[in-house]
């Protein structure tokens, strides 16, 4: 069957999630039970935004190092009007337009300044870090409760959380966007060929803060959702490590890192293989020492063996 | 009504350089027009006029009878002329349809989605109708190089294009995609598209087009329908009439085998090459772009595994592919013909670019020998003349010269056996070429064996005490010195009485 060995090869981020759950569902029967499943599609909605938003500006060719810190000083942000006004427009009114804002001086940096990317949102990170701390001080918290957040976090919809719905939308959007629109073609453009973009007059300055814009719009609605789930916001949150796993799953699923190329339904599957991973170590009790490293092992493994069957394809097509 | 375009009186200096000088040129629709000259000669220069790339000082240039001003690439555009360069500007996980329109897509009426299938239908069309078979959904990395430049010939005459220019189109080109382009051009030919066609290749150029133009220093030597002329008339007329004096010391070549290389093949780049180099030989490998030279070198400096035959050197035979760090070991030195990607370190300074290769061998007690290292960079600065502030300068701010210069000192060491060089003096100005040559000779005369690959007929002859011809990857003559011929080596590369 050519077919199957075929899908195999190019779509094994599927298999291996498959494969994984298999194995965790042998070891606890529990992993594969309904509570955890749903459990699961909650945990994955932060990390989802951020994967979703880093997808667009590493296909572009770049990176957002300060998606992780950024959604933390969101969330404090939200918690902050929350706390003055008692409600949450406001907050998030106030969260748009600060994630906006964060994603366009970012992308003017890259762009009219022509520093690079990594450089500029590392240095976001470390600010966005600072002025969490600043605006709520250490071992401090605001406690988030009411209608609102109760909804984002913790109701569902025939079965389904409202934030994973919100999720899976927002991924069906990007798939649109990004599959029929211009500018998904001149985001892949750029990634590829900054100048030959160009030439083609594709405007790559507004390409580029464009992304980031909208990375950072993302990572202000993981803020949200973040914080929404726990109850509460604090500057202590890993930032970073939410960073990190969104990260990993667009390029577990694919997408290169040198930008250029990536597929949004690739995106899912890594971030259902991140989801699957943390969720399956919390609950087969691995020390929490442990849990990063066995989480390192088991992506190490799965992209080695994507590496070498990526290379023995390319030897095949010479 | 048929197109025409006229380029009258074109005259252009850059300093103190006249680059064109009175230069006429006429282009047809429906017609191929054929330009060539050796590197230098004014073919480019005049193009990029054409393209909007340069301005001209004198001269008018005419489209249709009337007169245009072609100021910049946009403009050339909006005339409908397009340049098919040699790197394409496509983008790669794109697909055909995709590429075409980028910049400019088709979007269902009143939405921001794109209408794919309607972009895939017009690109079909446009395919058809010049007869090619390529699926426009195809993404552009999986197309060879024939494929990928007739995606970007369909993306200009999708804009409207007239006139393509075309330069050395078939230079990276498998026999079967040449087969291919030239049928796409005899389409062309017959839809009232104008070609200028830049090539060497003799076969092609009396294959394909109708007139034929010859370039050198800047004018126009011979401008002659293809059916009145000869493939020894336009070689002629390229190398000029006035055959140059050639002077250089004769040398007897009697030291032992360096470097012995035995039918050597790789497909697609090389077939069957047979050289020997001798002590204090310099041998010059000359062709075309594409006529396999570069890869053959690098086979022979161990960089590539994937070859049939032998390479011995100093009485062994070498494994392939050993890599460099055992080349040099055994004393094999390369300089590769692009030195901002394979040959300097550019953030690092002019002195560990020097000190790279000596590295190991001045490792004292674990430690590298500092005192040692700066000895051995002062004595390759001094003798190679580079000119640099100091060896802290860091490399990337050097001229290509001074660049080309370090890349040579690396190699200065008494070790050295044999050396390889790629396009030495490549983008080099005068007086570093002067430098250049004269390290090549202080080298040969130490006992090293040099290899040479370079693309200018004069340096060729200037340089070689032997020149191989090579023509499509196979050796076509070898010349011994003083026995050089520039009309038949030149007649050699360009494939004459070859037919295609």
């Amino acid at each position: 069957m050519p077919d199957l060995s075929r899908l195999l090869r190019e779509k094994n981020i599927i298999f291996v999630t498959l494969a994984l759950c298999l194995v965790f569902y042998l070891i606890s029967p529990r992993f594969l039970s309904l509570d955890n499943m749903s459990a699961i599609s909650r945990q994955i909605v932060p990390i989802g935004l951020i994967a979703l938003g880093q997808f667009f500006v590493v296909v572009s060719g770049n990176i957002d190092l300060s998606m992780g810190m950024g959604s933390v000083l969101f969330a404090i942000v939200l918690g902050v009007f929350f706390g003055m006004t008692g409600g949450v427009a406001l907050g998030i009114v106030a969260v748009i337009a600060c994630s906006l804002a964060l994603g366009f001086f970012n992308g003017v940096l890259v762009t009219k300044l022509r520093l690079p990317a990594f450089i500029v949102t590392l240095s976001m990170l470390f600010c966005a870090q600072g002025l969490s701390g600043l605006i709520i001080p250490r071992g401090q918290q605001i406690f988030l409760m009411g209608d609102f957040f109760r909804f984002i976090g913790a109701e569902k919809f025939m079965g389904l959380y409202w934030s994973f719905l919100f999720l899976v939308a927002l991924f069906v959007l990007a798939w649109v966007v990004y599959n029929h629109t211009r500018w998904g073609a001149a985001v892949i453009a750029v990634g590829n060929s900054e100048e030959n973009a160009r030439l083609a007059g594709v405007n790559v300055d507004r390409v580029k803060i464009g992304v980031f814009m909208f990375s950072a719009l993302c990572s202000g609605f993981a803020g949200i959702m973040l914080s929404s789930r726990m109850g509460f916001v604090q500057p202590g949150l890993d930032g970073n490590g939410l960073l990190l796993d969104g990260i990993a799953a667009i390029i577990i699923g694919g997408t290169l890192i040198l930008g250029g190329r990536g597929t949004i339904g690739g995106a899912f599957w890594g971030l259902l293989f991140i989801g699957v991973i943390n969720n399956a170590l919390n609950l087969l009790n691995v020390e929490d020492v442990w849990h990063q490293v066995f989480k390192g092992a088991v992506i190490l493994a799965a992209l080695g063996a994507n590496w070498v069957l990526w290379q023995s394809r390319q030897v095949e097509a010479h | 009504m048929t197109r025409r375009l006229e380029m009258a009186g074109i005259g252009k200096t850059f300093f103190a350089t006249r680059a064109l000088d009175n230069v006429d040129f006429t282009c047809t629709a429906g017609e191929v027009h054929a330009l060539v000259g050796l590197n230098g000669a004014g073919k480019s220069t005049l193009m990029k006029i054409l393209g909007g790339v340069y301005q001209k000082d004198e001269g008018e240039i005419r489209m249709d009878g009337q007169a245009v001003e072609i100021a910049a690439p946009a403009d050339a555009a909006r005339h409908g002329i397009a340049m098919i360069h040699q790197e394409l500007s496509l983008i790669n996980e794109l697909n055909v349809a995709a590429n075409i329109f980028l910049g400019s897509e088709i979007r269902h009426a009143g939405t921001p989605f794109l209408n794919k299938g309607e972009m895939a239908r017009q690109v079909r069309a446009q395919l058809d109708r010049f007869g090619l078979k390529l699926d426009p959904n195809k993404p552009v990395r999986e197309l060879n190089s024939g494929e990928k430049q007739i995606v970007e010939i369909i993306r200009a005459l999708m804009s409207d294009a007239w006139l393509i220019v075309m330069d050395e189109p078939t230079s990276a080109l498998s026999e079967e995609d040449k087969e291919m382009l030239f049928e796409f051009i005899r389409r062309m030919k017959a839809e009232g598209i104008a070609i200028i066609y830049i090539s060497h290749h003799m076969p092609e150029i009396f294959g394909i087009a109708e007139q034929v133009t010859v370039m050198r220093d800047g004018v126009i030597v011979l401008s002659e329908r293809i059916p009145d002329t000869t493939e020894d008339k336009v070689i002629k007329s390229m190398t000029g009439a006035e055959l140059d004096q050639f002077v250089k010391p004769h040398k007897q070549i009697t030291g032992k085998v360096v470097l012995s290389v035995d039918e050597l093949s790789s497909p697609g780049n090389y077939e069957g090459v047979t050289l020997d180099v001798h002590e204090g030989e310099i041998v010059v490998l000359t062709g075309l772009r594409g006529c396999g030279a570069p890869e053959l070198a690098k086979a022979i400096f161990g960089l590539d595994a994937g070859y049939n035959g032998q390479v011995r050197y100093l009485d062994r035979v070498l494994k392939p592919g050993r890599g460099p760090a055992v080349a040099v070991r055994e004393g094999m030195g390369l300089v590769t013909e692009n030195r901002d990607k394979n040959g300097i370190l550019p953030p690092l300074s002019v002195r560990d670019n020097i000190a790279l290769p000596f590295l190991e061998k001045s490792v004292k007690g674990g430690l590298i020998d500092g005192a040692r290292v700066d000895g051995i960079v002062a004595k390759a600065i001094r003798d190679t003349s580079t000119k640099t502030s100091s060896p802290e300068q860091e490399i990337r701010f050097l001229s290509g010269g001074n660049k080309q210069k370090i890349c040579f000192s690396r190699w200065l060491d008494e070790d050295l056996k044999l050396l390889i060089l790629l396009e030495p003096t490549r983008g080099i100005d005068v007086h570093a070429k002067a430098d250049i040559y004269r390290i090549i000779e202080d080298l040969a005369e130490r006992g090293v064996a040099i290899l040479i690959l370079s693309y200018e007929i004069d340096e060729v002859l200037m340089l070689g005490d032997r020149v191989l011809t090579l023509f499509e990857g196979r050796k076509v003559q070898e010349y011994a010195y003083p026995h050089f011929d520039k009309d038949r080596m030149l007649a050699d590369m360009a494939g004459a009485g070859h037919t295609t």
